[in-house]
């Protein structure tokens, strides 16, 4: 037992690492018997390997791709997409929620524009957005903000709005004019609300960029499950749908590690 | 005479008709005075703070500081709200700077706020946040935020409707203490009448809606005594049952 620590504490830390690990420990065991799973099914013969690959047949795709240099041709092009789109569909939706909270009049106005935008199915203008900007990287860009601009507004124009009045009131008896109250008061308080925008928008950028994939483009993942289903290579459809998983997962840690980075700086609690 | 109210009165104007909340309200707060202010609730006596700081217009009547109408927020005037209002995300010490950064005014209000933090007992809190603090030590924060652009008079919003009752006797204990010993002038808005009793030179008994002035009491018997021992002296009883009476609760 070290120094300075009572048994009771010992026992309770031993028992936090204890749980930990369990944790960690079935995640994995999860992951791992999900394809031991698949690999022994399909070779087994209880799943066809054709139409549902398998783990092995996983690796051996990816290596190909890896060596051709096409894994990251494809991987480039939607992360670089995604990442276009939920930047962009970050930003302009605060800049647009700032100007609606700058103007009740406009967000008066302009309510019911953002209630029938925001309820109508976005990859309905898919083909538009094709048509406007040519079948690349522009459609499927704008296929990405139309899907994450309308929601990220309205999150953060309601946050903007239900800033405590009191404090906006204390604010004022200081002189402060406009201007100050959303750099001094709306935006820190509602830094939490704009992370939480931008974990959802992260998932809906991949929503965006893997529907404009499928409607144009020759490149990125979303081009390859497509073609990959049309030419009937799953073992390329499999692939790529674990490719996605990982690079969704790993995109997720980022804005995680801007959180709590964003935190420690501003003080911000959740 | 510091403050002067002349016949402030109130309207409101909403989609359901007029909303009268304040009529023809008189009175005065001289210099170094306490004064609080009590009255059923909603009866106007935030709308009345607000008049006063300048954030709205009366309708009829006006307010003079100094024989000047107020026709904005000034840095004479300093307000504490309800709860204390300090800004989880900033220091103790930028939540104290918080009126001159807005005025620009940090350099020159810099000593004076270290001044107070060290006078108070916070000095060594500075640099921790608001939620490190106490209840109590957080409306000390609160009062100094309000103290540092050195305004003339205080105007105190139910400050201590949010504590418990133990802490809420100590804290407006220290409060009241800090403000005289700063030689403030203050307006208190309280609901509570042994708070009114135990902490002013004066109490002004407002009506329900819409709000006037339904009496002015002078505590002189009690002038001269710290909160506590006001609570303990005979007058006080007397006093509190006065008020009690004009504010007829039950009516």
């Amino acid at each position: 037992m070290p120094d300075g620590i009572s048994a009771q504490r010992a026992r309770y830390l031993a028992g936090r690492r204890r749980a930990r690990l369990a944790v960690h420990g079935l995640r994995a065991l999860l992951l791992l018997s999900f394809f031991a799973g698949w690999e022994l099914a399909a070779r087994a013969g209880v799943i066809d390997p054709f139409i549902f690959s398998s783990p092995s047949r996983v690796m051996r795709t990816l290596m190909t791709m890896g060596l051709s240099g096409e894994l990251t041709v494809h991987l480039l092009a939607s992360l670089a997409e995604t990442a276009a789109g939920f930047l962009l569909g970050t930003a302009l939706g605060t800049l647009i929620a700032v100007m609606l909270w700058w103007s009740p009049f406009l967000a008066r106005v302009l309510d019911p524009v953002l209630v029938v935008l925001n309820a109508l199915p976005k990859t309905a203008l898919g083909p538009i957005f094709i048509v406007w900007m040519g079948a690349g990287p522009g459609a499927i860009i704008a296929m990405t903000l139309a899907i994450s601009l309308i929601v990220t507004i309205l999150d953060m124009h309601g946050g903007f709005t239900a800033t405590d009045p009191e404090k906006v009131r204390l604010l004022r008896t200081l002189g402060a004019t406009k201007g100050q109250i959303l750099r001094k008061l709306v935006l820190p308080a509602n830094l939490a609300a704009m992370v939480g925008a931008l974990k959802v928008n992260i998932g809906l950028s991949w929503v965006g960029v893997i529907m404009g994939e499928f409607l144009v483009s020759r490149a990125g993942l979303g081009y390859l499950i497509v073609y990959g289903s049309q030419v009937f290579k799953m073992d390329l459809v499999m692939t790529t749908v674990v490719l996605l998983a990982a690079a969704a997962g790993l995109m997720y840690r980022l804005v995680l590690h801007l959180e709590s980075f964003l935190k420690k700086t501003m003080g911000v609690t959740v | 005479m510091i403050v002067d109210l002349q016949h402030v009165s109130l309207t409101y104007q909403s989609p359901d008709g007029e909303v009268e909340a304040l009529r023809n309200v008189t009175f005065d707060v001289r210099d170094g005075e306490f004064i609080s202010l009590v009255g059923p609730s909603g009866c106007g006596k935030s709308t009345l703070l607000s008049i006063i700081c300048g954030l709205e217009r009366p309708t009829s009547g006006q307010v003079c500081l100094d024989g000047e109408p107020v026709t904005g927020p000034t840095a004479r005037i300093g307000y504490m709200p309800q709860k204390d209002q300090l800004f989880p995300w900033r220091s103790i010490w930028s939540n104290v700077l918080l009126g001159p950064e807005l005025r620009g005014e940090t350099a020159l209000r810099r000593d004076r706020a270290q001044e107070l933090l060290e006078r108070y007992g916070l000095a060594s809190f500075a640099r921790k946040t608001p939620s490190q603090l106490s209840g109590g030590m957080r409306q000390r924060v609160a009062l100094i935020r309000t103290l540092v652009p050195d305004p003339e008079i205080l105007l105190l919003d139910e400050p201590f409707s949010a504590l418990d009752y133990q802490t809420r006797l100590s804290v407006s204990a220290d409060i009241y203490g800090i403000i005289r010993r700063e030689r403030k002038t203050a307006l208190l808005v309280t609901h509570d009448i042994s708070e009114s009793v135990s902490l002013s030179d004066r109490v002004v008994v407002l009506s329900g809606r819409p709000g006037r002035v339904k009496a002015i009491h002078d505590l002189a018997a009690l002038r001269g005594l710290p909160p506590m021992a006001r609570r303990e002296h005979d007058d006080f009883r007397r006093c509190f049952n006065e008020i009690w009476k004009e504010l007829d609760v039950n009516a």
